[in-house]
């Protein structure tokens, strides 16, 4: 009875969460094998500061376009770490680092001026199952929707970007800057389950764990769908159970695979 | 099979491709030499259409660069092939070498494939991870792959840098075979003392091409005009 009440309350929490957890997992892989698993990491703290704009003009916007703003807005200061990277002649892990520190501190410095540091920034730094509701359901859906399309159509193509820099013929630049638009998509649907900060663990533990454990490309692509959903049940079920924040449930049980390779390792 | 008309070539206000002509011809087996930063990476990427040079005209298989779209006749093993390979990558060799038919959308001829893993010594490798493989097992498994779809020309770009002499021996030799076979090939190398007589034709590439011709021919060139080059060594090389 208590849990079909605990179901019902978080109903939208846990459907987005099923679909971000399945979107991440069919991204993820590609993302650690092209050594760029901090990627998601630095565009939600980019996000932070999309996020923050929008509450400053959150009056004058409709709700619908509240999603186009941020995909908008964080695109174009992502875009901003390959324009330093070319223009600076800069390592793009260096100009990541220069954008993503300049979004949070400016960020920080809107959330102070604005007296934002209170539940709405907590929300977003750590996220909250349940402030997740049906039009944020609906985007999940969206973006795993266009994950699959785009996995289906892409998918040789992300693997060879992970080894290869140049195919003759093959036209990767456009394949690789759709990956980056998904993960972005990704990263912005996920902030309200698992906050700013802990949003890119789904990109991490799971799919270094299957890339670790699987004989064959497509059992890692499976396996970080299977480890994914099962962080999001566990992580539901502790967060209940003994009252913890969600996403900080989630990163600890995550946190489990890694120990799982110790002792793979060991054994 | 290659012609190359006029190609000049800027990066970074620098020139590094001068007014290039070069033409390969079917059957070719071509040596393209020179010095480190002499451009000879370049040119290639400029063929296989990476870099967009700013003057002149580049022809593949007889059509223009822009409207070729027979990329399954070429086959391309880039310098240090592999070097971005990822500890964690889980795919087998067998994938691997799937690889080109996925991306040309062609079917490969599976005996044909057997003949290659076996040529290139790779059968007791074919269901593990290139991963954990070798320097010189990756560079065999990469120019196994760039063969698998029977390609008319061979592009190799330092392919046996890092391998030992018995290795570059023997993948010269199946370079050789190939060649015999009636493949194009193009091997860019520093390893001029490794030249075996199989390579007809030599250009010698530092920013301008300043020779380019039949393989007796540069020998003459190179003692006249490259003091110190070990030219007997190209000529008279046998294993």
């Amino acid at each position: 009875m208590e849990l079909l009440f605990y179901l019902e309350l978080f109903k939208w929490g846990l459907l987005a969460g099923i679909c971000f957890a399945i979107s991440t997992a069919l991204t993820a892989p590609f993302l650690v094998l092209q050594r760029n698993s901090l990627f998601p990491h630095a565009i939600t703290h980019i996000l932070l500061l999309s996020l923050l704009l929008l509450s400053l003009f959150k009056d004058f916007f409709p709700v619908f376009l509240e999603f186009p703003f941020l995909l908008t807005v964080t695109l174009f200061l992502s875009y901003l770490i390959y324009f330093l990277a070319r223009t600076l002649h800069l390592f793009e892990d260096t100009s990541t680092s220069i954008l993503t520190y300049l979004s949070l501190g400016l960020a920080l410095l809107i959330a102070g001026k604005t007296s934002q540091f209170d539940v709405t920034l907590l929300n977003y730094l750590f996220g909250s199952f349940l402030t997740v509701d049906k039009k944020d359901y609906i985007e999940s859906f969206f973006v795993l929707i266009l994950t699959l399309i785009l996995f289906y159509h892409f998918k040789d193509l992300w693997l060879a970007k992970c080894f290869e820099e140049e195919i003759p013929g093959i036209e990767l630049k456009k394949s690789q800057a759709l990956f980056l638009l998904l993960i972005t998509l990704q990263s912005i649907v996920g902030v309200k389950l698992m906050g700013v900060l802990l949003v890119s663990s789904f990109f991490v533990f799971s799919s270094a764990t299957a890339l670790k454990i699987s004989s064959s490309f497509a059992q890692a692509i499976y396996l970080s769908v299977f480890f994914n959903l099962l962080s999001l049940l566990f992580g539901f079920i502790l967060s209940i159970h003994f009252d913890f924040p969600f996403s900080g449930a989630v990163v600890i049980f995550m946190g489990l695979y890694i120990l799982g390779l110790f002792f793979l390792k060991r054994s | 099979m290659i012609l190359v008309e006029n190609l000049t070539l800027f990066l970074n206000g620098k020139t590094i491709l001068e007014d290039i002509n070069l033409e390969v011809e079917k059957g070719d087996f071509l040596a393209i030499i020179g010095p480190n930063g002499g451009g000879k990476s370049t040119l290639i990427r400029c063929i296989l259409g990476f870099l967009k040079p700013h003057k002149g005209k580049i022809y593949l298989l007889g059509k223009p660069l822009s409207d070729f779209r027979d990329w399954h006749l070429i086959g391309y093993v880039p310098q240090r092939a592999g070097k971005n390979l990822n500890q964690l990558f889980p795919l087998t060799l067998k994938e691997f070498l799937y690889l080109p038919s996925i991306w040309y959308k062609k079917n490969l001829d599976e005996k044909y494939l057997e003949e290659i893993i076996e040529i290139f010594g790779l059968k007791a490798l074919i269901n593990k991870k290139i991963c954990n493989f070798s320097f010189g097992q990756l560079q065999r498994a990469y120019i196994a792959r760039a063969l698998v779809l029977k390609p008319e020309l061979l592009i190799l770009d330092e392919p046996s840098v890092g391998l030992d002499f018995i290795s570059q021996k023997s993948f010269y030799e199946i370079l050789s075979n190939f060649h015999k076979r009636g493949m194009t090939i193009i091997l860019i190398t520093h390893e001029t003392w490794l030249i075996t007589k199989e390579v007809n034709k030599v250009a010698c590439l530092n920013q301008k091409l300043y020779f380019h011709g039949a393989h007796e021919e540069f020998c003459i060139f190179a003692e006249k005009n490259l003091p110190g080059f070990d030219f007997h060594k190209i000529e008279h090389t046998h294993w």
